[in-house]
């Protein structure tokens, strides 16, 4: 193929390693597969329950009217906002060590996407009347903000993801195209849209990411925005606050970046990628990941304090089950371990290290999730009336189809991953392969030193000590 | 006896002077004044009358400084009675004015009520007032009305995102359209003759 | 109040209402006509723009604005009584209010603040008065619940109820998350109410029976007082200290006595419930603490309200306010 011209003895691996899950199976991939879809039927036989008897099988009453899936919604719409937003900001940014894992944060994105807007479903009362959405839908509603912004993102996500992949279709089309069987090969061929990698279509194809990268990062931001406003556009204590469209937003990146990296050592390990997605990789996205839990602390910080230096009634009682009462758990573990610990990890030379990144990353993304359940629960439990703060406890059906819904998102991924070529081979082939800073200005002068393991010395000195 | 003081003094006379029976001996005795109500006959709903209610004592004297009390013959949901709408204190002239905008069409019936003192007994009077159907009176909240913000606007975004995606979309059939036509496409079709495998690629 | 004459007044007066119900009717296929966006979104309007004569401008129409005043004084939650709360129970058994909604409650506040004071917090004196708060759902003219509801399944009437079309609700529970004085409630399973219920023809402003899966909350039963009755709440206080009026006539009335409200509010330094969140609800308070009744703000306790109905629908489920 053209675009690719003189390959080196890395980038040849590279494309090896690329194709290698588009040609064959393991058996770990099935029995991954299979995993996933018992955890997935569990959560049917749960829905089917739910859907019988209604929400009366959660842990869900009156007072305490959203749980652990609107949680988990907007836990998954943060997630979204990894791949594109955080993939758009790269290319803007000409940062040329994003090519091995935009694809991977991209496809997690649409992945993610689906799964938030399966929540909603689990959440509704009446999963039977969707479609009213579309007939009476009220531009006046938040949700119906959410709604459209979904829709939005979910379709520029997926224009997104596949504009930067054509030419990798054609390059898979075309290189593969022996070892496919008809059906298969005739689906890359008709997804590679006729690549020929002609200098017009070249032309056109960058003038078409310029202009979606440009759109995406405001579809993005206000997608996070709109979700935050089903919160912040009630008079609720904690949630009537002009400062969560950005709190959430925050989140979500920070989030987001985190489950990036948790993705990459993943990927890394199940397609054999050790040599092109470096320890460099993950110290840049862990750097990331700490700047975003220091914006965290900052905007946390920014809320407890005007509230608590105040302490108007309801944001008392907010402020004390966080602190100390009911969701002290909850909170205490988002601050330590979904803040502090992270922030620590990338902090110290010893373990700024690829398990320590990873740690972090789990530990952010469990953070965010617990701070999601407490915004959604806690928000709920600050009494409106004089009675005993309600209670709530999620029950086994919510957690059956939290299981569910998370696996259908890792089998997502997971499918998306085997189908489509995790790695942007042709960017990788501009930017990170491309030899001389004329093409590639900071990005891998030498790639047969980078690809080889020994990374920038000077940058990633603290993480080998 | 018709002026304020006089009334006062005998009323004093009277409570420190006499017996409870005496009392209501007197009390029975008491001039019975008179109430001459007058307003203007009809009104929209919603129109202010001035209801005025001289206070007379039978020789045709102000009866000054006394609480008239008016209402009005109301029924609603299956309820009547007589709705308070005020009062007024009769002034020199023992006029006691208020000023009142019917909102309930139909014929209705005033009463102005003086409820006796220690001279005199009590007095009323009543008068129809025939209130004509008017307008809606209620001003309902009516919301912040920001210039623009509005379905158009709302639509308008979704309008630009979508266009762009749209946009998109044109470019890549261009790049299909490209290919198919552009005289390349057995780059696409012959095979992978370009592509060097990992085997075979040179080892610089 | 007996619960089969209600039934039956409710039917005599059912002309006026399917009348209604086409204009409603009427409305909901000219929405389902245009697309959704070009809508006015503020909401359907029903009944009574549609029943504007010929060339009468909808603006200038004068239409009934129902309101409530609830004199606290005379409210001591039905301790004299010794009964719970007869407004709960009259609304509960006049609507068959399914376990454990109670459209009206009655809630006991602490008299020292203001605002509610939570039972994990203290007043500052020992004097731990409290007053006893009847609390319907306040109707409010810039409802939180109706600006967030996304299908349009809950709307302001001209007349000024807002009502739940529970064949529209999608029960994402939005509008109970915006509802800054929790009136409104979910039917978490199929609701536990009686078969007799099954009779009742259901509409938006009469919410019998209740379906799974949507909100309900209180309607203000602006059919009954069309048809000259007060709603069962203000039928069933034994101190009248519920009134029921309009306010475009500015009459308000509690069965014993017609007031006019402008001045009954002035007078009485009346209140509205939270009314610095600008919801301008159109429920009215008196402040008090029962003193009319007799009661002592020291005597604390409120019986608790029961459903007890004879039977209820096969397969219903019945649940608690909260925890499961």
């Amino acid at each position: 193929m053209e675009a690719l011209g003189h390959v080196s003895a890395s980038e040849a691996r590279l494309q090896e390693r690329v194709e290698a899950p588009l040609l064959g199976t393991s058996r770990a991939f099935w029995i991954w597969v299979a995993v996933l879809l018992v955890a997935i039927a569990w959560g049917g036989v749960a829905y089917f329950l739910q859907a019988r008897d209604g929400l009366y099988v959660t842990g869900m009453r009156d007072r305490i009217m959203w749980g652990l899936y609107i949680a988990l919604f907007v836990f998954f719409i943060g997630a979204s906002m990894a791949g594109t937003f955080v993939s758009a900001l790269l290319r803007l940014t000409r940062a040329t060590w994003r090519a091995p894992i935009i694809r991977g944060a991209e496809i997690m994105t649409v992945a993610a996407l689906i799964t938030a807007s399966l929540f909603v479903l689990f959440d509704i009362g009446r999963p039977d009347r969707l479609h009213h959405f579309l007939l009476y839908g009220r531009w006046e509603s938040p949700l119906i903000w959410d709604v459209y912004g979904l829709a939005t993102y979910m379709a520029g996500s997926m224009l997104y993801l596949y504009l930067a992949m054509i030419p990798d279709l054609a390059f898979v089309s075309d290189r593969l195209g022996d070892g496919f069987g008809t059906i298969k090969r005739g689906y890359y061929r008709l997804l590679s849209i006729a690549w020929a990698d002609s200098d017009e279509q070249r032309a056109t194809l960058h003038r078409a990411i310029v202009v979606m990268t440009i759109a995406m990062v405001p579809v993005a931001v206000m997608m996070h925005t709109v979700t935050s406003w089903i919160f912040g556009m009630t008079l609720r204590e904690p949630w009537n606050s002009a400062m969560f469209g950005i709190f959430f937003v925050a989140g979500a990146i920070y989030s987001g970046i985190g489950l990036i990296v948790i993705l990459m050592a993943v990927m890394r390990r199940a397609y054999r990628l050790e040599e092109f997605i470096t320890d460099r990789h993950f110290l840049y996205l862990g750097y990331m990941l700490a700047a975003f839990a220091v914006i965290m602390v900052f905007f946390n910080v920014s809320e407890f304090v005007t509230l608590g230096y105040k302490l108007s009634a309801d944001a008392t009682f907010n402020l004390n089950q966080m602190v100390s009462g009911d969701l002290a758990p909850v909170f205490w573990t988002y601050v330590w371990a979904g803040l502090a610990l992270p922030i620590l990890v990338i902090l110290i030379p010893y373990t700024r290290n690829l398990k320590g990144i990873l740690v972090a990353a789990i530990a952010a993304n469990v953070g965010m999730f617990l701070e999601r359940y407490f915004i959604v629960v806690g928000g709920l439990r600050v009494p409106l009336n004089p009675y005993e703060p309600a209670t709530y406890t999620p029950s086994w059906v919510e957690w059956s189809l939290m299981a569910g819904g998370v696996a259908i998102f890792l089998l997502l991924v997971t499918v998306l991953l085997k189908l489509l070529p995790v790695v942007a081979l042709w960017e990788m082939h501009e930017e990170a392969f491309a030899s001389g800073p004329a093409t590639s200005p900071g990005g891998y002068a030498d790639p047969s030193e980078t690809f080889a393991g020994v990374a920038d010395p000077g940058i990633v000195a603290g993480a080998r000590s | 006896m018709t002026r304020p003081g006089s009334g006062f003094l005998i009323g004093m006379v009277v409570a420190s002077g006499l017996l409870w029976s005496g009392l209501m001996t007197a009390a029975a005795d008491q001039p019975e004044p008179q109430v001459v109500l007058g307003f203007q006959p009809e009104v929209e709903a919603g129109g202010t009358i001035a209801i005025s209610a001289y206070l007379v004592d039978p020789a045709g004297n102000p009866v000054v400084g006394e609480e008239i009390a008016f209402a009005i013959a109301s029924s609603f949901l299956n309820v009547d009675g007589q709705m308070e709408i005020g009062s007024a204190t009769t002034d020199l002239d023992g006029l006691a004015l208020l000023p009142y905008a019917p909102r309930i069409e139909g014929d209705r019936v005033i009463r102005a009520q003086f409820t006796g003192n220690d001279v005199f007994a009590s007095a009323e009077a009543s008068e129809t007032l025939l209130v004509t159907p008017g307008l809606r009176l209620h001003e309902e909240f009516s919301p912040l009305r920001t210039p623009g913000a509005n379905i158009w606007m709302a639509a308008g975004v979704l309008i630009v995102v979508w266009g762009v995606f749209l946009f998109i979309c044109a470019l890549i059939w261009r790049i299909a359209f490209l290919g198919v036509n552009g005289g390349v496409g057995e780059g696409v079709s012959s095979g992978t003759p370009h592509v060097v495998t990992g085997a075979e690629a040179s080892d610089d | 109040m007996d619960r089969e004459e209600n039934l039956k007044k409710w039917h005599v007066s059912r002309r006026r209402f399917l009348q209604m119900a086409g204009a409603l009717g009427a409305t909901a296929m000219a929405g389902v006509a245009l697309p959704s966006a070009l809508r006015d979104g503020s909401g359907v309007s029903v009944a009574g723009e549609d029943q504007l004569g010929p060339g009468e401008a909808a603006a200038q129409r004068r239409l009934r604005k129902w309101m409530m005043i609830i004199d606290l004084r005379a409210c001591d939650g039905c301790q004299s009584q010794d009964s719970p709360p007869k407004c709960s129970e009259a609304c509960i058994a006049g609507h068959f209010v399914p376990e454990p909604m109670q459209w009206i409650e009655v809630y006991e506040h602490e008299l020292s603040s203001e605002a509610e004071l939570r039972p994990d917090e203290q007043p500052d004196l020992p004097i731990n008065g409290t007053r006893f708060m009847p609390t319907p759902c306040m109707q409010c003219q810039n409802p939180p619940c109706v600006n967030v509801c996304p299908v349009g399944a809950t709307w302001s009437t001209p007349e000024g109820p807002v009502l739940i079309d529970q064949d529209r609700c999608i029960g994402c529970r939005m509008c109970m998350a915006a509802c800054p004085y929790e009136r409104r409630f979910f039917t978490w399973g199929e609701p536990p109410i009686p078969p007799e219920s099954l009779f009742v023809e259901r509409s938006p402003e009469h919410q019998v029976p209740l379906k799974k899966g949507v909100v309900a909350k209180c309607d203000f039963c602006p059919e009954m007082a069309r048809s000259g009755r007060l709603p069962f709440c203000a039928q069933a206080c034994p101190q009248n200290a519920i009134y029921y009026g309009d306010l475009e006539e500015d009459i308000a009335t509690n069965g014993d006595q017609v007031v006019k409200v402008s001045d009954f509010l002035a007078e009485n330094s009346a209140f509205r419930h939270k009314d610095e969140l600008g919801t301008r609800p159109r429920v009215y308070y008196v402040p008090g603490h029962g003193e009319l009744a007799g009661r002592k703000p020291t005597d604390h306790g409120l019986q608790e309200v029961s459903w007890d109905y004879q039977s209820i629908r096969k397969g219903s489920k019945s649940w608690k306010r909260s925890g499961t």
